[in-house]
This record gives structure tokens, sequence and C-alpha cells, in this order.
């Protein structure tokens, strides 16, 4: 497969330290890649750099495989999609989504027809003559797809688009991101903070720590295999532990039971349980989390888990038991398959007494 | 309102009233009939409008001063709108110091600043007092295209310019195609209010005058000095209705914010 995008050795340095670093990451023709990671992480810097906004301290970009490090953006063939839209607000739609084309010098006839064509793909075709300030803001950011994909780029860079909607919309409008992205084939990267975003709609995922690639793969892989306590914990693992003979381990809440503590001894086969005390409980309307802590070999540990026998409804089954409060004994069951290698993190020496 | 606010309300009349009664009484000596400036008038009539616009040094600096205005005005635009937009947009080494530097003409006394020029253009240079004019009301404007025209700058979204690059425009064709526009409304206040200030400047314009060429209000005040008619009066209003309608007429292009469609406020 030939690399549409190609960053070898990438490095960015504003002065304060690396941004990004030594950076090599390679985008297949009519992937969708997305770059992920908390604010700062290097993701905008990285994908500013494709662009050709900001020149890399260190190292290289290819663009088709032709060495685009000093080539301005203008001439590099791109479709950028900014977090706030950047509509031309004194332009109607229609010559927004006209604009790269009027760049590229292409006649009347071809552009009016190319422009309704883009708007067609976004669901806008009936609004080519509004202003965008008339426009919401999903439909602002679906002007913007469309006129970054209107030029047929090389590639299609997606900065947080949708940071901007709220939730609901959000939703909505990457299905339509995705939808686009592969009806028209183009190869895309899309940068975002938003683990299920990412998780939606990427074919493969990058996730960045520091400027550096924390983990890549498919969403599945990442989403099932964490190799890092930073990369579990970004994707929701709440949980990150060192369970005696097993090394560092992950666990999603959602896998952990929290029980009150019958007072009889951990079964020592079977699943992974321990007792501790709870420290906190938070309502979150399906289900109730405690937090427990527990002791363990290399320290005390705090886990979250989901309460058994609590049902969302208050007192729809208050007869279950006996309910657990701030400061009661609980036991913690860890649901075996759902425990997580964390293969990346280096194991803790542990005395190896009594392994479970 | 009156009935529920009497106090807030008797205040604002007496505001009013001290704030229109000066303009009342030079709109009332202007109509006198009579050759004295007198309040109220002896009788009614337009007859002092008539001698002010044949009054040649009323004429000729009339003529005077709208080039000045327009050509200063073209001047600082010309300077101010590239230096600002680098100064946003580009942030250079030193950003802070040059803003000071193109906002000082506020700060510096202007009598100062007039007879600086006035030493340098009129007595070492020797140029004429027209050139001398328009040199020095463009500094004075300066600060107001820089100022106005920078805080419409900094309210329009960089990535604008940013999505221009990305699509294929150049430089010049992103600062005229998408800059320009986005920032035409502060460039059009910074117009106007330029136009007024250079229009109704006396300390500069007081140094940089010589016998044959002077602006309207520098006449004025020449005027003023010899004789009491009330033509003085007249020419009051006259420019007193040139400068309401100019507020009017930008009154009036605050809809043309709509027409462009600014999203953002």
């Amino acid at each position: 497969m030939t690399n549409v995008v190609e960053l070898r050795g990438v490095s960015q340095d504003f002065g304060a330290g690396p941004v990004v670093a030594d950076l090599d990451l390679a985008v297949g023709a009519g992937e969708l890649l997305a770059l992920l990671g908390p604010s700062g992480c290097g993701k905008s810097t990285t994908l500013r750099m494709i662009a050709g906004y900001l020149r890399p301290t260190e190292g290289r970009v290819f663009i088709r495989g032709r060495d685009a490090t000093t080539v301005a953006p203008r001439r590099r063939n791109i479709g950028m999609v900014f977090q706030s839209y950047a509509l031309f607000p004194h332009l109607s739609v229609a010559e927004n989504v006209a604009f790269g084309l009027r760049m590229r010098k292409i006649g009347k006839p071809e552009r009016t027809r190319r422009v309704g064509e883009a708007l067609e793909l976004v669901g806008l075709g009936e609004l080519g003559d509004r202003r965008p300030g008339q426009l919401s803001g999903g439909q602002q950011q679906r002007v913007a797809l469309a006129r970054a994909v209107v030029i047929e780029p090389d590639v299609l860079l997606l900065d947080e688009p949708l940071s901007n909607l709220d939730a609901r919309l959000r939703v909505q409008l990457r299905g339509e991101l995705a939808r686009v992205q592969r009806e028209t084939g183009l190869t895309a990267v899309l940068v975002t903070h938003d683990q299920e975003e990412a998780l939606a709609v990427s074919d493969r995922i990058v996730v960045l720590h520091e400027g550096r690639i924390a983990q890549q793969g498919t969403p599945a892989e990442l989403f099932e295999h964490p190799r890092s306590r930073f990369v579990a914990q970004f994707l929701g693992y709440e949980n990150v532990l060192e369970l005696p003979g097993r090394g560092p381990v992950a666990i999603r809440p959602e896998h952990v039971r929290v029980e009150p503590a019958d007072g009889a001894a951990a079964p020592v086969l079977g699943p992974v349980s321990f007792d501790g005390f709870v420290r906190e409980l938070t309502y979150r309307g399906t289900h109730t989390t405690a937090t427990v802590t527990v002791a363990l070999p290399g320290g005390p540990v705090s886990l979250q888990g989901v309460m058994s026998g609590v049902s969302g409804v208050s007192g729809a089954d208050g007869a279950a038991g006996p309910t657990l409060g701030p400061g009661h004994a609980a036991r913690v069951v860890l649901s075996e398959p759902a425990i997580v290698s964390l293969l990346d993190e280096p194991r803790r020496p542990v005395l190896e007494e009594n392994p479970v | 309102m009156i009935r529920r606010r009497p106090v807030l309300s008797l205040l604002t009349l007496v505001t009013l009233a001290f704030l229109l009664f000066p303009i009342l009484v030079v709109v009332g000596v202007a109509l006198s009939r009579g050759d004295v400036l007198r309040f109220p008038p002896d009788g009614v009539s337009l007859r002092w409008f008539g001698e002010a616009l044949r009054y040649q040094p009323f004429t000729d600096s009339l003529g005077t001063s709208a080039i000045v205005a327009g050509a200063a005005t073209v001047i600082a635009l010309a300077v101010g709108v590239p230096a600002t937009y680098a100064l946003h947009r580009r942030s250079p080494r030193g950003r802070r110091f040059l803003l000071t530097v193109f906002l000082s003409p506020l700060i510096v006394p202007e009598l100062v600043l007039g007879f600086a020029l006035f030493q340098l253009f009129l007595v070492r240079a020797g140029f004429d007092a027209l050139a001398a004019l328009i040199i020095g009301h463009s500094v004075l404007l300066l600060p107001y295209a820089v100022r106005v025209t920078g805080a419409s700058l900094e309210r329009a979204d960089p990535a604008l310019e940013a999505a221009a690059a990305g699509l294929g425009a150049g430089p010049l064709r992103t600062f005229f195609g998408v800059t320009l526009p986005v920032i035409a409304p502060g460039v059009l206040s910074a117009t106007i209010l330029s136009l007024l200030t250079s229009f109704n400047n006396v300390p500069m314009s007081l140094l940089l005058t010589s016998r044959t060429v002077q602006t309207l209000p520098v006449a004025m005040l020449e005027y003023v000095q010899t004789s009491f008619t009330p033509m003085i009066a007249a020419v009051s209003t006259l420019l007193l209705l040139l400068t309401v309608a100019v507020a009017v007429l930008a009154e009036r292009l605050v809809g043309f914010q709509q027409v462009f469609g600014r999203s953002a406020p």
C-alpha cells in the first residue's frame, strides 16, 4: 500500500522543549487515521505540520512520495477543516465551497457543477445562497467539509472538527464525516481528544502522549489491548493495578463488581477478588459506582467498580441486601476475562509470596 | 418613563439641554438678519449662509480641508492597515514596541508634533504647506487606523487566513479576498473617524498653514479674531451639518455589517 502522508523523524520545538519528538507516521491511501490524545500531546501540531502551516524543526514530511517539508500550504493540495469552521463570512455558502476551485482556475460551468455535488454530498444542496452566519454550527461545519473535499485534496485534514458542537450533534455529524470520507475515498487525518469519536470513525488510531506515539492500532486492538497505563486510562480503564504474579493490569469499572463483604475469607480459587473499604459512592443513573480502597502487596490502591444489587431506581429492590456506604467493608470482584495486561508497563519487582 | 423615574428623567433633560443649548444658540445666531453676533437674533434670514459661501477665505480653506482630510486618511489607512495586519498576524519581534510607536501620536502633544513637523517640512525641507499638512495629518491619523482596524483583526478568526492559504490563495489574494472584507467594518470606522479628526483639527493645522494655504478651522479662527458678524455662526452651522451627515451615514452603514453577514459579533 502506498502511503499518502509520511512523516519521518519529525520534531517540533517552539523553544520550551519538544512538542512533537522524533515522530514517524504513515497514512495509507483511503485510510482514516485518528490522532488521539489529551490537549498538549502534540496532535494538532502534527496536523499543522502535515498541512504546512508549521515547518518541522527536524525531520521530513512526504505527501504522495514527494518531499513537501518546505512546500507552502497553498501548494500542498490539502483540504483542512478547522475547529472554528473558518468559513469566509462575506461569501455565500456556494462561494465558500467554490473558493479552492477558483484558486485552481477551474472554469465556471465545472465549478458550479462540483460545488453543487459537494453540497449535495454533505446534505446542504438547498443552502448555497445563504451566508455562513445564517447557518447552525453543524451546518457550518458541513459547509467547511464540502469546501475541503471539493478540491479533491491529496489528504483531508480534520482539526477537532466536532469539538464546538453539542453532544447530540457531535454524534450525528461524526457519522456524516465517516460517510463522506468513505464515499469520496479520500485519505484523512482526524485530530481529536475524544476517544469515543476516534473509536467510532477511524480505521486506525495513533495515541500521542507528550509528542510521542504511545500506541497505535485499529480501534479494536487499541480498545481491547491497551499496552500502557496512559493509553488504558485515556480509553476509560479507570483501574490500573499491580496484580500479584501478573504484573501491571488494567480493568474497566464496568467489569468490577463491588459487594458487601460477607466476612468469609476471599476464595483462593475462582474470580480475582480483594477486600477493602468503600471510600465514595457515585450515582450514575443506570448504576452506582463505588471507589474502594484495597491493600495490595505494592501498597493501597483505589479501585472503581459497579455496586451489585443496587439498581439505579432507588428503592426498586431495596430488600436485595445490606446497602453499602462510605467506610463499610466491601469485596471487589474483578471479571477475569476483562483483565488486560499492560505489556509496555515496567513490572515492579514484587515479592512472589502467594501467587493468586 | 417620566412618571416612573422622575429624577433620572429630569437629569437627562438637564444634560441634554446643557449639551444642545450652545448649538441652538449658534444655529439661531446664524439665522440672524442683523450685522452683529447676538442672541436672540435680529429677525430670521439665510443671509449669512450666502455670505459665508461667497467668502473666499472660507471656500478656499474648505477645499484645502477636504483635500487634506481625504489624502491624509488614504495615506494613514494605506500605511496603518498593512502595519496592523503584520503586527497582529505575523507577531514580529518588538511587537509591543512597534504598537506603541504607532499609537504615540495620540500621546505626544499635538502642538509639539506640529512644531517638529513645521521645523522639518516647512523650514528645513521647504515643502509647501499643503504637502506638510497632508503629511502631518497622516501622522495624526495613523493611531486610528492602527487601533480601530486592529480591534477588528483581533475579533476575526486567524483560521480564516489559514483556510484561504490551504485552499491555494497567495498572501495578496488572502489579504484582499478574505482579511480585508472581514475587517471592512473596522476600516470603515477608521475612515470616518480619520476624516472627522482631520477636518476638525486645529493645533497641528495652525502650525502647518501658510498665508495662502489654510484649513477651514484655521480660517475660521483667523476670521473671529478680526470680525464679529453672524457669518462665523453660519459657517459653524454648516460644519455641524456636515458632521451630522457623516455620523448619520456611519449609522446607516452599521447595517452594512449585516449585509456582510459577519458571523462573529
